[in-house]
Order: structure tokens, then C-alpha cells, then sequence
């Protein structure tokens, strides 16, 4: 069987681990186990997924990997990019995990305390393989940047930071709504538009897809160029390929 | 035996897994050395085109690579590895390639529409492989079971001599050649080792076909 793909738009199912569990939690909380990470990968990877992502959900709360293994057993047979991200804290890190098998690294804690490992990174492994994560939450009528997997705040309005990190290098974006994380209330469309548009590198929308519709009203949207979603597939509300093909015939 | 080229950029890991997936034997190969027992030679390639070429001649690996092209070693150019094959790249300035194929590498560039960066660069994800004005059956693009491939750069090959163009990708209408050929070397700017079934196969192919030296 061919593997559908969408023009322009990628499906990239996200992988939250902890210790060596895929977990799934509320607003990046209250984690529910959910399955093996080796196992679900092989499982969309089969199902078309277009990429891959692994987030170590509570690394840089405590300042550990624990991804490692995972991570090298996966890519021996994971044949779409797999993006690491979660308590990567510099160049050492990033390096060691793009030589066990990852082909690009998402990083949000350690670039806002150190904005300058985002250029350096870009530099030193290109960027095309350095993807700046954004949990961002309302406040008022904007924004702000959350890290410490959405537990610290940071002063900074999400859609500066994302045109900030875009000058420094990074070559994609990773835009997480921790409003609507786990909520699969559908994704916050005005923060993840917004930035969309005012970068001009692609952005990966992520939290809150629950539903088929959810994602297609995302896929009409030009600016985008993919979703990451979670519930939706390891709570078996749709396949990616059902998904897939449910938004071409619309 | 196949030998990749390793010239201080690349991360070489996802090229060993599909060859190794694909039982087949390879040695990662970082300084100029006797090439005579490699069958094959693959080079991939992320990052700067200036920073590959300074990667490559110090480690004396450009003569090695143009040796080897001249002998009919089949040669196999991923990404930047295809870019640096051509004869120049106006990225930072102007870079000196290893001139296997005339052309320059050239930018991805979109204008905004309504103030809004609606064509993103890099071009990043799935695109379909065209049919050039060359039938892909007894080359690396030979019977595969699907047209989409993984791309992600920034820059792009415009070759001189459109006979060398296999396959060709569009991109916002912006047409470049994706998949490159000129006797025993290849080229392709996106990534088989990141393409799913239809990657494994190419990289399948290539060690198929690429015996042939006509």
C-alpha cells in the first residue's frame, strides 16, 4: 500500500516519555500511561506517519535523560526524521543524541536561559535539524512562553520569542498550547496562525487536537506546515492514515 | 563494500541504519585513503556548503571523490552532499564545488503575500518526484512504489545540462531538480534514508544499478 501524504502538511505523531513509558497527560500534567515507545513508534511509522516526535517529559524538571536507549533502538528502524526533544541543555547534548539516531532536536528551557545555544547549535549541526519548542499560554490578549514542561513562566510574549529564535537560526518551529494540551478541545488556531504567519520558517502546531476536524481545519490553513498530535492517535480516536485519507476528500 | 564519506558535518547514523536494515556492508570513511575495495560511495550531507567543501579538502577527500567519479565508481550525493557536487553555491558568497556537474546552487526564495510568510524556507516534508525528460527504469528511480520523498533544505541545484535532470520537484511552483544524474554519479537533494519504503528502495537501487558505467 502507497502512504498518503498531504501537499505541504506533515502528521507527526508526539511521543511524551517517561522512563521508558509513552505518557500522556492534561495541560503537560497528570500523566496516564499510555504504551511502549518502541512499540508505538513502529506502529506509525507503519501507519504513514510523516515524522516523528519524542519528548522527555520530565528531563529538564530534573535535569536527566533517560531517552537514550530509546532513542538508539528506534532509529535503527524508524525510517521518517525523528526529532528529540526534553532536557537538552547544550551543544554536548544535542550532539549526542543527533549520533544515537535523531535527526533533529527540539529545545525550548535551555534557549531561554541561553538564547546563544540556538545559534551556536544552528552553526555547528545546520538548521534545518533545530527545531525551537514554544509551550505558550494565554494571558490577556497574548501569550507567553512556559518552560519546565509548562510549570515556569517567563516574561516572554510567545510571538517576539518566535520571531526572536528565528533570527537566531532555528529552522523549524514547534508551537504547543498548554491550554489546550490533552484537552483535545481542538488547537489554540490564533496562536499558532498568528505565528505561522509572521516566520518564515515552518511551524508545527501542537495541543489539542481531539478529532478529525480539529486537524483538517488546520490543513486549510495555509501557513501551517504540520500538526503534532498525541491523544488522537494513542487513544485510537482516529488512525493516520484514516486521518489522512478522511482530508483529502474534503 | 560501501564506503560513506564522512567529512566532519554529518550526522552519518541514518544512513547506517537503512544500509545496515538493508544487510549490506559499509565502512564511514574520513580521511583520503586506498578506495579500491569500496564498490560504492555515498555521500550525505546537512549544513553549509562553504563549511562541506573546507571539511572535504582537508581531509584531501575532493580528489578522492573526483578519482573515484572518473574511474566509475557509482557515487551517490545526498542533500548537501548532491549540492556539493555541482560547479559552485552563491550561499555566504561564492563556494568552488567539486564540478562533477555543471550548475550552481542557488537559493530557495519566495516573496510574502498580504505581509504574510505564507512559503516557508526551508522547504521541509513529503513533495512528489516528476518525471524529467528521462525514463527512470534501470536507474536508481527504477519501479518504485511510490513518488513522495522527504526533503529539507534551503538552497537548490540548477543544473546547465537538463539531459542530467532524472526527476524534477515542485515547490510553490518553483520547479528544481531533485534527482540528478551524469554517468556513474548521482545526486538527490532530498532524503532517501528519511523517505520510508520508497527511500530504502532508491538506496536499494543505486546499489543495483549503479554497476552500470555507460
Amino acid at each position: 500500500m502507497i502512504t498518503k501524504r498531504l501537499k505541504n502538511f506533515r502528521i507527526i505523531p508526539r511521543l511524551d516519555i517517561k522512563n521508558d513509558t509513552v505518557i500522556k497527560g492534561i495541560h503537560l500534567e497528570g500523566l496516564r500511561v499510555v504504551g511502549n515507545p518502541t512499540e508505538l513508534t513502529q506502529k506509525y511509522y507503519n501507519e504513514g506517519a510523516d515524522e516523528i516526535i519524542f519528548m522527555d517529559a520530565v528531563a529538564s524538571l530534573y535535569e536527566r535523560n533517560s531517552l537514550d536507549l530509546i532513542v538508539e533502538k528506534v532509529a535503527k528502524k524508524l525510517f521518517v526524521p525523528l526529532t528529540v526533544g526534553g532536557g537538552l541543555r547544550n551543544l554536548g547534548d544535542i550532539e549526542k543524541v543527533l549520533r544515537l539516531g535523531a535527526d533533529k532536536v527540539a529545545i525550548n528551557t535551555a534557549a531561554v536561559r541561553n538564547p546563544n545555544l540556538i545559534s551556536e547549535a544552528a552553526n555547528r549541526f545546520g538548521s534545518q535539524c533545530i527545531v525551537v519548542s514554544i509551550d505558550a499560554k494565554k494571558k490577556g490578549d497574548s501569550w507567553e512562553s512556559y518552560v519546565d514542561t509548562g510549570r515556569e513562566s517567563t516574561n516572554l510574549d510567545a510571538i517576539n520569542w518566535a520571531k526572536e529564535v528565528v533570527d537566531l537560526g532555528a529552522g523549524e518551529l514547534l508551537i504547543t498550547s498548554i491550554d489546550r494540551e490533552g484537552t483535545k478541545k481542538g488547537f489554540e488556531e490564533d496562536l499558532v496562525e498568528k505565528i505561522a504567519s509572521k516566520v518564515p520558517i515552518p511551524v508545527i502546531a501542537c495541543g489539542g487536537a481531539g478529532s478529525v476536524d480539529h486537524v483538517s481545519s488546520l490543513y486549510k490553513k495555509f501557513p501551517i506546515s504540520a500538526v503534532a498530535c498525541a491523544s488522537i492517535f494513542h487513544y485510537n480516536i482516529s488512525s493516520i492514515a484514516d486521518l489522512k485519507a478522511s482530508m483529502e476528500t474534503e | 563494500m560501501i564506503a560513506i564519506i564522512d567529512y566532519g558535518l554529518s550526522n552519518m547514523k541514518s544512513i547506517e541504519n537503512v544500509l545496515s536494515f538493508l544487510s549490506l556492508d559499509y565502512e564511514v570513511i574520513n580521511t583520503a585513503t586506498d578506495m579500491t575495495k569500496y564498490s560504492h560511495v555515498i555521500l550525505p550531507g546537512v549544513g553549509a556548503f562553504i563549511d562541506g567543501m573546507k571539511g572535504l579538502k582537508e581531509r584531501g577527500l575532493d580528489i578522492v571523490l573526483k578519482d573515484l567519479a572518473n574511474k566509475g565508481v557509482p557515487i551517490l550525493g545526498i542533500c548537501l552532499g548532491m549540492q556539493l557536487l555541482l560547479d559552485k553555491s552563491l550561499e555566504f558568497g561564492e563556494t568552488k564545488g567539486l564540478s562533477l556537474f555543471s550548475g550552481v546552487v542557488k537559493p530557495l526564495k519566495f516573496e510574502k503575500k498580504d505581509n504574510m510568510y505564507d512559503k516557508k524556507v526551508p522547504h521541509i516534508g513529503w513533495n512528489r518526484l516528476l518525471k524529467n525528460r528521462v525514463e527512470w527504469e534501470g536507474n536508481i528511480l527504477d519501479n518504485l512504489v511510490g513518488d513522495e520523498v522527504y526533503f529539507v533544505h534551503s538552497f537548490f541545484c540548477d543544473l546547465y545540462n537538463q539531459n542530467q535532470v532524472i526527476a524534477n520537484t515542485s515547490y510553490h511552483n518553483h520547479m528544481f531538480a531533485s534527482v540528478i544524474r551524469n554517468k556513474n554519479v548521482y545526486g538527490c537533494q532530498f532524503h532517501p534514508e528519511k523517505s520510508a519504503k520508497v527511500g530504502i528502495q532508491i538506496v536499494e537501487n543505486f546499489i543495483k544499478f549503479g554497476e552500470k558505467n555507460e
